[in-house]
C-alpha cells in the first residue's frame, strides 16, 4: 500500500492518545473511603472479566478509529496499478510505453491486449496522481519523446496505438536520459510499461552498463517504476506468428523459408493463406508441432513474370493479431552484381570467383580497376569489393558512403601493395578503414585465427549448426586493419581482428586482413571466404536491389525520397516505423517488405528480479500485473478508513453506553 | 421485664402485685395460700389466682465501632455519630426510668464491656465510652453478641447498634444464641443513604474502611450488581432479626435520630397492658 501523503502517517503516534488518556484517568480517581466493600467487591468480581474485556475493545475501538482517521488523511492507495503508481508527485514523468506486437496479445479475460489494459492503468495513475506533473511519452516506434497536456488522452495517441516494431527498452532508456540530461534540475521518474519480453530488454546486452553510467551522470536519482504486463491470455486459442526468414527467386519460382511460433502445447493443424502480389489468395492447411516450425514453401510466379513483386502469409486470427501476417518480396531475374575493384592479379580473380561462382547465373561479378570506379552500377549492384590502395579520392569515399548508407555491401581488403601516405605521413582511408603495413608470418609458424563471431554476421554458422572453417585457415601474411567504429567479428590469436565490420546505416562495411592468394592465405580453399562474401552479397541485394526483406523499425535504404506504403491498403498502416507491409519507394523501383520481428515471437520474458538486477542500486519498483481483471484496479483506499472510522467509533459509542438499569426497583431498596 | 427489684416494666413472673394476671388450675406442689376459695365455692374446682409482678428493666446497648461504621458521605453525619447518639439517648432515657443500662462495644481491638447499673453516675460513664470509641478496622459483632449472652445470665434487652456488614449467616447464630437465651433484641440496622443510592458521576477509586482492599470501578457499570448484593444482604438481615423475633428497625442516616427513637419506644408500648 502507497501513501500520497506519507508524511502525515507519523501522527499515527496520536494513536496512542487514548491509551494516554485512559492511563492518566486512571490515577485521576476520585478516591473514596467505603464502608460497604463487601457488596462492592462481590459486585465488581461478578462483571469484571466482562468489564476488562469491554474497556479493552472501547480503547482499541478508540485507538483503530484514531488510527483510521490518520491513514484516511493519509491518502492510502492499495493494490493494482494505482498502488504501482502513486507516491510523492514528480514534477516529470517519462513514460517508456512499449508497444511492440507482442504487447497485443489480448489479457485474461480475452475483452483487451495488454497494451490497452497498460493505457488504461496510466491514463487512470496520472489522471489521479499525476498531479500536474509534466508528461513526456516515449513510445517503442517512433522513440521521439513527445510532451503531453493535460488535456491529452493517451488511448487516443498514435503513439499509444499497436505497432509492429520491437521494443528497445535500454534504446528508450537512453532516449529518456538524453532527455532528462536536457532538463536538469527536475524532480522526475521513469515510468516502463512492458511485458518484459527477454528480446525486448536484451539483460544480457553491454548497453546496461553504460546505461548504469548514463544514470550517474544525472543530477539526481531519478525512479523507475515498471508496470510488467507479465499476464498470459486466458483465451483457449493458442497464439501463433509467422515470419519470414528468406526468399529466392529461383527462376519462375520463389522459395520462401517461413518460421511458425507455435506457442501453444501440443500439434494444431491451421489454414495459411498465400497471396502473391496483393492478387488472389492461395491456402494450404499445415500441422505445426508446439514450438517453432520452419517451413520451406515454392511459389511458382505467372508465367512471364519477371519483375519483382510482393506476397504475404496470412494465419487464422489468435489472442495476437499482429504476428499473424507477414510480408516478403521477390526480386526480378535480374542477377546479383558485385563489382570487385581490384588491382590486377590472382586476388582479384579469385575474389570474383567467390562473388560469382560459374555455377551460378544469378550471380554476375565486374572486374574493374582503381581507376574505373566511376563504372560502378551503384543502383543494381549489391557488393562493391575494394582490392586497392586506397586513392585520396573525395568523390569516391562520397560515392561509396551513400552507396552504403541506403544499403550497399562494401568488402575492403588490404593492398599487395603498400598504400602512399597521404599528406602528414597520414595514409588515405575509405569509410574510415586503412590499412597498416602487411607483414609476413614468423618462418616456422603462420597466424591463426581462433575466434570468431558465430550468432550472426558473415562468419555465423551455417543453417545444419556448422561453423566456416576459419580455424583451418593458413595465414603468412596480413595488413592490419584500422577502423574507426569497427567491431570485430574474428580475431587471430593475437588478439589483432582478422576482419573487421562497421554498421553504416542500411549497408555495412567489412575489412579483412588478409587475400586470397597464395602469398598471403588459402582463405579460397576453405569454407571462408566464399560463404561470407556470397552472405553480404545477399544482405546488400536485399537493401540496394529490387527487393528487400526488413524488419518494422530498420531504416529504410536512403534510395530517394519516401517510402510509401503499397499493401496493405487500409488506414491502420502508419508508416515503417511502426506498420509491417510492403512498402516502395516513389518510382515504385524497389520494394521492401517490412516484418515484426522474428524476437518478437518468443515468449521469452525476463523475471522481476532480473529487472531489479539490470537496474542495480537504482530505486526502482516493478509492479507485476498478472491478474488482468478491472477489480484489480485498485482504487484509492481511503473511503474504507473513513468508514472504518465511523464504524469504530459507533462501536465505541454502543459499547460507552451505560448499561441497562433493572426494570423493576428492588423491593428491599424501595423502602428506603 | 425480669428484674432483681421491682419497677416499672412488666415482669415475666407471676409476682404479688396487685395486677391481676389470669387463673389456673391448680396442680401438686402450688402454695396452697394462692388459692382461690370463692373460685372454688362456685366452680368447685382449685384454682391459683396469678397477679402480674413489675420488676426494674435490664438493658445492653451493643454498639459497633467497626471501620466501616464509619463511613459518611458529604456532610451528613457518620453512622457511628448516629449510633452514639442513639446509644447516648436510649441511655439516659433508661437510667432516668430507674432502670439499669450497660454498654458493649465492639471493635478491632475486642469488646469492651460496661455492666448494666442503675445509678445515675453510670450515664457519665457510658458517654464517656461513647465519646472515646473511633471506627476503625474490622471487629467482628456476632462474637460481641455471643459473649454478651453468655455474660448476661438474667433475662435484659439487648439493644445492637450497627450497620450489619457481616455474614448473615454469623449474625443469624449470634443473634439466636440470644433469644435462646430469653433475650429482648432490638436491632437498629444503620445506613447511609449514599450506601443504597451508590450514585457517583465517575469512576471511583474505592478504599476499604476496615482493611487494605482497593478497587477502582465505575459505579455505573457495577451498579446493578451492588445494588443485587446490596439487596440480598438487607434481605437477609431482616429475615434474621425475624426468625431471632428481634425488635428489626432499618435506619438512614439522614433520618432525624428523635423520629427514630420516638418510634422506637412506641413501637414497644403496645406490650404495655
Amino acid at each position: 500500500m502507497q501513501f500520497l501523503n506519507p508524511l502525515i502517517l507519523g501522527a499515527l503516534l496520536l494513536a496512542a492518545i487514548p491509551v494516554i488518556i485512559h492511563l492518566i484517568n486512571k490515577r485521576r480517581h476520585r478516591t473514596i473511603k467505603w464502608g460497604a466493600m463487601m457488596f462492592l467487591l462481590q459486585a465488581n468480581r461478578q462483571s469484571k472479566g466482562r468489564r476488562r474485556l469491554r474497556h479493552i475493545l472501547i480503547l482499541t475501538c478508540r485507538v483503530l478509529a484514531l488510527a483510521a482517521l490518520i491513514t484516511a488523511i493519509a491518502r492510502p492507495i492499495a493494490g493494482g496499478w494505482l498502488g504501482w503508481a502513486g507516491n510523492n508527485s514528480p514534477e516529470t514523468i517519462i513514460l517508456i510505453f512499449d508497444r511492440s506486437p507482442s504487447m497485443e496479445v489480448t489479457d485474461a479475460l480475452g475483452e483487451q491486449s495488454k497494451r490497452a489494459n497498460a493505457i488504461t492503468r496510466l491514463s487512470k495513475a496520472l489522471r489521479e496522481f499525476g498531479g500536474g506533473a509534466k508528461v513526456v511519452l516515449i513510445d517503442s516506434a517512433t522513440r521521439e519523446p513527445l510532451s503531453l497536456t493535460n488535456s491529452t488522452k493517451l488511448e487516443e495517441l498514435p503513439q499509444t496505438g499497436p505497432s509492429d516494431a520491437a521494443a528497445d527498452i535500454p534504446g528508450l532508456l537512453t532516449t529518456a536520459i538524453e532527455y532528462l540530461s536536457a532538463s536538469p534540475g527536475e524532480n522526475a521518474e521513469i515510468w516502463i510499461a512492458s511485458d518484459l519480453q527477454e528480446s525486448n530488454w536484451q539483460p544480457q546486452s553491454g548497453v546496461w552498463e553504460s546505461l548504469e553510467k548514463s544514470f550517474d551522470t544525472l543530477p539526481t536519482d531519478v525512479p523507475i517504476r515498471v508496470l510488467a504486463l507479465t499476464g498470459d491470455s486466458a483465451s483457449d486459442t493458442a497464439n501463433l506468428g509467422v515470419n519470414v526468414q528468406r526468399v529466392e527467386r529461383q527462376g519462375n519460382a520463389i522459395i520462401v523459408d517461413l518460421q511458425f511460433n507455435n506457442q501453444s502445447s501440443s500439434e494444431i493443424t491451421i489454414p495459411v493463406t498465400f497471396a502473391i502480389d496483393g492478387g488472389s489468395e492461395t491456402q494450404q492447411s499445415l500441422r505445426l508441432s508446439a514450438g517453432t516450425t520452419t517451413i520451406r514453401k515454392r511459389i511458382e510466379l505467372a508465367s512471364g513474370n519477371n519483375s519483382a513483386g510482393f506476397g504475404s502469409v496470412k494465419l487464422p486470427a489468435d489472442p495476437n493479431s499482429r504476428d499473424n501476417l507477414a510480408w516478403f518480396t521477390y526480386g526480378d531475374l535480374a542477377p546479383l552484381v558485385t563489382a570487385v575493384v581490384a588491382e590486377p592479379g590472382t586476388a582479384a580473380d579469385r575474389l570474383a570467383i567467390a562473388a560469382a561462382p560459374n555455377a551460378f547465373n544469378s550471380r554476375t561479378a565486374v572486374k574493374l580497376t582503381p581507376s574505373e570506379w566511376q563504372r560502378i552500377d551503384w543502383e543494381n549492384t549489391s557488393m562493391v569489393i575494394w582490392q586497392a590502395a586506397i586513392p585520396q579520392d573525395e568523390a569516391l569515399e562520397s560515392a561509396m558512403r551513400s552507396y552504403v548508407e541506403r544499403g550497399g555491401q562494401l568488402a575492403i581488403f588490404p593492398p599487395t601493395k603498400e598504400s602512399a601516405t597521404g599528406e602528414g605521413g597520414v595514409r588515405p582511408s575509405l569509410l574510415g578503414v586503412f590499412f597498416a603495413d602487411n607483414e609476413p608470418a614468423p618462418l616456422d609458424g603462420q597466424f591463426s585465427v581462433t575466434d570468431w563471431k558465430k550468432d550472426t554476421g558473415s562468419f555465423a554458422n551455417f543453417d545444419d549448426g556448422s561453423s566456416p572453417a576459419l580455424d583451418l585457415l593458413f595465414v603468412i601474411r596480413r595488413a592490419p586493419v584500422s577502423m574507426e567504429g569497427g567491431i570485430p567479428i574474428a580475431l587471430y590469436s593475437d588478439d589483432v581482428p582478422f576482419a573487421t565490420t562497421r554498421p553504416i546505416k542500411a549497408g555495412a562495411v567489412t575489412a579483412f586482413t588478409s587475400l586470397p592468394d597464395d602469398r598471403w592465405s588459402d582463405m579460397l580453399q576453405h569454407n571462408v571466404m566464399f560463404p561470407a562474401l556470397q552472405r553480404m552479397i545477399i544482405a546488400g541485394a536485399s537493401r540496394v536491389g529490387g527487393a528487400r526483406l526488413l524488419d518494422v523499425g530498420e531504416p529504410l535504404p536512403s534510395v530517394g525520397d519516401d517510402w510509401k506504403l503499397v499493401s496493405p491498403g487500409d488506414a491502420s498502416s502508419i508508416n515503417s516505423l511502426v506498420s509491417a507491409g510492403i512498402y516502395a519507394d516513389r518510382d515504385g523501383k524497389f520494394l521492401a517488405a517490412l516484418n515484426v520481428p522474428s524476437a518478437e515471437a518468443s515468449t521469452e520474458r525476463i523475471d522481476v528480479a532480473a529487472v531489479n538486477a539490470l537496474f542495480a542500486d537504482k530505486p526502482i519498483r516493478v509492479f507485476e500485473e498478472r491478474v488482468t481483471r478491472e477489480s484489480n484496479l485498485a482504487s484509492p483506499v481511503w473511503r474504507f478508513f473513513a468508514y472504518a472510522v465511523l464504524v469504530f467509533l459507533f462501536i465505541e459509542g454502543l459499547l460507552s453506553l451505560p448499561p441497562k438499569r433493572g426494570g423493576d426497583p428492588d423491593p428491599e431498596l424501595a423502602a428506603f | 421485664m425480669l428484674g432483681t427489684v421491682s419497677g416499672r416494666h412488666k415482669s415475666p413472673h407471676r409476682g404479688s402485685s396487685v395486677e391481676f394476671a389470669e387463673y389456673r388450675k391448680y396442680v401438686p406442689g402450688d402454695d396452697t395460700r394462692r388459692l382461690d376459695w370463692r373460685a372454688y365455692a362456685r366452680s368447685d374446682r382449685f384454682y391459683i389466682k396469678e397477679f402480674e409482678a413489675e420488676t426494674n428493666l435490664r438493658a445492653y446497648i451493643v454498639i459497633d465501632s467497626s471501620g466501616s461504621m464509619g463511613f459518611s458521605a458529604g456532610d451528613r453525619m457518620s453512622k457511628l455519630d448516629y449510633a452514639k447518639r442513639i446509644a447516648s439517648s436510649l441511655a439516659y432515657l433508661t437510667l432516668q426510668g430507674g432502670d439499669a443500662i450497660g454498654l458493649s462495644r465492639c471493635a478491632e481491638s475486642g469488646t469492651v464491656n460496661l455492666p448494666a447499673r442503675r445509678n445515675p453516675s453510670h450515664l457519665e460513664v457510658i458517654l464517656d465510652l461513647l465519646e472515646n470509641t473511633k471506627s476503625e478496622g474490622p471487629a467482628s459483632l456476632p462474637d460481641t453478641l455471643h459473649e454478651l449472652a453468655e455474660k448476661v445470665r438474667q433475662r435484659a434487652l439487648i439493644i445492637i447498634i450497627s450497620d450489619f456488614f457481616y455474614p448473615p449467616n454469623e449474625l443469624r447464630d449470634a443473634l439466636l444464641h440470644l433469644r435462646f437465651n430469653k433475650h429482648d433484641i432490638a436491632a437498629f440496622h444503620l445506613l447511609d443513604p449514599q450506601e443504597i443510592a451508590f450514585e457517583f458521576d465517575r469512576p471511583q477509586r474505592f478504599v476499604d474502611l476496615e482493611g487494605s482492599e482497593v478497587v477502582i470501578a465505575d459505579p455505573n457499570t457495577i451498579a446493578d450488581r451492588y445494588k443485587s448484593a446490596l439487596s440480598g444482604f438487607l434481605e437477609a438481615t431482616r429475615r434474621n432479626c425475624m426468625d431471632s423475633k428481634s425488635d428489626y428497625h432499618r435506619v438512614l442516616t439522614d433520618q432525624p435520630y428523635d423520629e427514630v427513637l420516638a418510634d422506637f419506644l412506641t413501637a414497644r408500648l403496645p406490650k404495655k397492658r
